[in-house]
């Protein structure tokens, strides 16, 4: 009989199941970033998982099982709710704090918090040991959590908590003459201790399950993790109460850049089916209306807007050709390249362009002048994904042009352009 | 080593010493030749032509290197003209290795391809 894996019989990552770690990866990568909505099928699994972790933490489940939208509504509902469940458990305390509570004023209290905190989340900012084992843990970690992680956090994860941060703060923040909805609101704001990821943690779900599917350790503890397992592969994030449980349905749109950062140009980037959504370009979280309405974006607005990097992305929104042209850019520098045409080096703000004159004539007889970006500090830039920034540079318009080719001023020597 | 550094719009090829021979392999071969940068907008691609050329890549990190034969070999670029008028003249290039360098521009807190 085979002896069960424990601390004196160690698991080694094997070649066949080193092998079957990128599938392993990249099935959960897709967990993380379903889009299509919970079926019956799922929210029947769910109820079942949810059921199977009470269980196994030695909790009755409650009666009050609840699939929301979005994670956001599902906060509200789950902060107000487990405010609402207080003042029932506790109407003695309730009545020192709050005077008389009564499900009467219980229910009022209710509506006012929710109507406040929804309004709230909808403003502006969110439109809704040994070496083998030590070898082990590296190989599938960094396959499975690392990489899934990578490849999710910021888009889902990230993204979702960030959104539903700030509509619960934002509800906290919120002022009502009742002293009990300003309780419930308070609630909203402390749901994240009711919190977990769901589908949106599956880095540590592909971790975890690698273990018990792939290598099949056999461990004891999997029985009652496998709740924990299929609560992530068909829910999204959850709030759970002794009270209540509440699972929030997969979004209906994720946008990610080549770098897995939140991004869409063409909407919002993560979108619920109630409404709730989040608007984001290339990692930079921003106004709807950026994404939306481009076309509201001007010299003024950009000058206007505090935060540096939405001004960086509304500059790139708005082009920086035309930036160039309409703003009135500082000229750091002027010179001749080679062929003796004309540069300079523009700076407006934290925008750094460089202006360039094309070697070649076009068919109608002009020389094509363009712009490229440079980083505000001529670093010259990496000249793979990932790799390093070279040291800034003397602001010159030579210093420019080499960093744009990963070389530093120093180096740039031409022997032929054209 | 003299280095000799030549560009063509947005590729730059600056040549180096010659890498020991297991750093580099050969990527799939592309039917169009030795293609290192395509326009984004124009149709164009900047290529080398030369007998005895290659196009190969550093195993570890994946950047590319353009080696040419004793007989030399020379940057052009293939399609795209604007109105008959071409872009960018040849480039003719000495034997040895170069590196290849593509312009970027930085975007987003990254660099980015400059969209030539």
């Amino acid at each position: 009989m085979k002896k069960p894996y424990g601390p004196d019989n160690r698991y080694v990552l094997t070649e066949e199941h080193r092998a079957q770690l990128p599938e392993w990866r990249d099935k959960w990568i897709a967990i993380a970033l379903r889009t299509e909505p919970q079926t019956e099928d799922d929210r029947k699994k769910v109820r079942t998982a949810m059921r199977g972790m009470y269980r196994a933490a030695k909790l009755t489940p409650p009666k009050h099982e609840v699939f929301a939208s979005s994670p956001i509504s599902a906060a509200i509902a789950a902060g107000v709710a487990s405010g609402v469940w207080w003042c029932r458990d506790n109407p003695k305390e309730a009545e020192k704090l709050f005077g008389p509570v009564d499900e009467s004023r219980l229910m009022s209290a209710l509506r006012v918090a929710c109507a406040l905190a929804v309004r709230a989340g909808m403003g502006e900012r969110v439109s809704v040991p040994a070496a083998t084992n030590a070898a082990t843990y590296a190989a599938t970690y960094a396959a499975t959590n690392a990489a899934t992680r990578d490849a999710t956090y910021a888009a889902t994860r990230a993204a979702t908590d960030a959104a539903t941060r700030d509509a619960t703060d934002a509800a906290t923040r919120d002022a009502t003459n009742d002293p009990l909805a300003t309780f419930f609101l308070r609630c909203v704001g402390m749901s994240y201790r009711m919190r977990n990821g769901g589908n949106q943690w599956a880095g540590w779900c592909s971790y975890l399950s690698f273990f018990a599917r792939v290598a099949k350790l056999g461990l004891p503890q999997f029985r009652a993790w496998r709740h924990y397992e299929s609560a992530a592969i068909h829910g999204g994030p959850r709030y759970v109460h002794k009270r209540f449980w509440i699972v929030s349905d997969f979004p209906q749109t994720i946008g990610r850049d080549e770098q897995n950062r939140p991004h869409c140009l063409t909407g919002p980037q993560l979108s619920w089916r109630d409404g709730w959504k989040t608007y984001y370009v290339h990692g930079v979280r921003v106004p709807a209306w950026v994404v939306e309405n481009p076309e509201r974006i001007t010299v003024a607005s950009i000058e206007a807007e505090q935060n540096a990097e939405i001004r960086r992305v509304m500059v790139e929104r708005y082009g920086i050709q035309r930036y160039v042209r309409d703003a009135q850019f500082d000229v750091l520098d002027t010179d001749k390249d080679p062929l003796g045409q004309p540069r300079r080096l523009l700076r407006r703000g934290d925008v750094v362009v460089v202006e360039l004159t094309n070697s070649t004539v076009d068919a109608d007889g002009t020389r094509r002048v363009y712009h490229v970006p440079c980083e505000p500090e001529l670093r010259p830039m990496p000249r793979m994904p990932g790799g390093e920034w070279g040291a800034p540079q003397t602001l010159t318009a030579l210093n420019a042009v080499a960093s744009t080719y990963s070389m530093r001023g120093e180096d740039y020597r031409l022997a032929v352009e054209t | 080593m003299k280095t000799t550094i030549v560009r063509q719009g947005d590729v730059l090829l600056r040549q180096i010493a010659p890498p020991p021979p297991d750093a580099l392999e050969t990527p799939p071969a592309d039917p169009r030749g030795l293609v290192l940068a395509e326009g984004e907008t124009s149709g164009h691609h900047h290529a080398i032509f030369g007998n005895g050329a290659k196009l190969m890549h550093y195993r570890q990190t994946g950047q590319r290197v353009v080696v040419v034969a004793d007989s030399g070999a020379e940057m052009r670029v293939v399609g795209g003209g604007s109105g008959g008028v071409d872009r960018h003249t040849p480039i003719s290039l000495s034997p040895g290795h170069y590196e290849v360098i593509i312009q970027q521009a930085y975007h987003a807190g990254m660099a980015r391809r400059v969209e030539d």
